[in-house]
């Protein structure tokens, strides 16, 4: 099924437009400063839950401050992603390492709307009692990580790649 | 001695060659580099716009500079160890990549203009530190950053098309 996808994909007038250079290393590179900036924005918020940035300031402000830079620039992150796909379909979509990297998106974006969810409020659920501020660090510590897996999985894309086109 | 000499003594030193013919290494300290310098460029961006008047106004600049700087060095390290790594294993075509010296080029841009913030206008940062709008002179620096940087990652992504696009077209 994904290969038809990708032969369908394959012969789009926008899959031609796409792989006419220089479009797909300039539509990369904007991908990789919106990685930095989603990348930037969670993990100053997962480093002042963990307890190393900003200690005076309460996480749910940091939280207000940064992540609204995260889900602002992740549409822009998925429109470049699917730009790419459609101009190398083969190269993602019959690749494992793409699809590790979605499902490693997909816990990432869910760990940072449960991280952000559990700092709304005057009173912010990860600062009610100890366990729960262990819970808040926890996911942080583990959304901190699925970032980083996110960046490998994205770079090892290139290098594992098996479909042609 | 020329700088080809030394580019060629690079890249046949054990590093060089250690990274250069080995299947896991160029990647893995690609994929460090990636992380490093998105690391950069993130929280460099929070002082650049900042300096731009554009977001976190309510803050004092020099909170904002003393919270994320440490962040952006400690980054720009590991970028330049990483980076130093990879052009080890190539020295001699990254020398001959347009991309590569315009990179280099840019990141002396951004030196040059940090150097002449910190020097010359960061030293009158107590009149506008808290002021609802900056002057035209941190605008400018804080714009020339945010260009560099961003032209220094996109010129990194080209890097590592060039040689394809001159050899396949």
């Amino acid at each position: 099924m994904i290969a038809v996808l990708v032969q369908w994909l394959v012969s789009t007038r926008l899959h031609d437009l796409i792989e006419t250079w220089p479009v797909i290393p300039l539509v990369q590179s904007v991908h990789i400063l919106c990685v930095a900036i989603v990348l930037t924005s969670v993990c100053f918020v997962d480093l002042r839950i963990v307890g190393v940035f900003v200690r005076r300031e309460p996480a749910a402000a940091v939280a207000r401050r940064f992540l609204p830079w995260t889900w602002w620039t992740v549409p822009i992150l998925l429109t470049t992603g699917a730009v790419l796909i459609i101009g190398e379909p083969g190269r993602e979509l019959q690749n494992t390492t793409f699809w590790d990297k979605m499902l490693l998106l997909a816990c990432a974006l869910s760990l940072t709307a449960v991280i952000q969810w559990g700092l709304r409020g005057a009173d912010p659920l990860w600062e009610r009692a100890f366990w729960l501020r262990g819970v808040g660090k926890l996911l942080a510590v583990v959304s901190l990580l699925v970032w980083v897996g996110i960046v490998f999985a994205g770079r090892m894309i290139a290098y594992t790649q098996t479909g042609g086109a | 001695m020329d700088i080809q000499t030394v580019a060629t003594a690079i890249t046949e030193s054990s590093i060089g060659t250690a990274i250069r013919t080995s299947d896991s290494l160029f990647p893995l300290i690609e994929f460090l580099h990636v992380l490093a310098i998105t690391s950069v460029v993130g929280s460099i961006a929070v002082v650049d716009l900042r300096m731009l008047g554009i977001a976190w106004m309510r803050r004092p600049f020099s909170k904002i500079s003393s919270e994320f700087l440490p962040y952006t060095w400690t980054a720009f390290a590991f970028a330049l160890l990483t980076g130093g790594l990879l052009f080890a294993s190539h020295a001699t075509e990254y020398l001959q990549n347009p991309f590569f010296l315009a990179k280099m080029s840019l990141l002396a841009l951004a030196a040059l203009n940090m150097l002449v913030f910190h020097f010359v206008i960061a030293r009158r940062a107590g009149i506008w530190d808290m002021a609802p709008r900056t002057p035209l002179a941190v605008k400018l620096c804080g714009a020339i950053s945010l260009g560099a940087w961003i032209s220094i990652i996109t010129c990194g992504r080209f890097i590592g098309f060039w040689l394809d696009h001159i050899r396949f077209g």
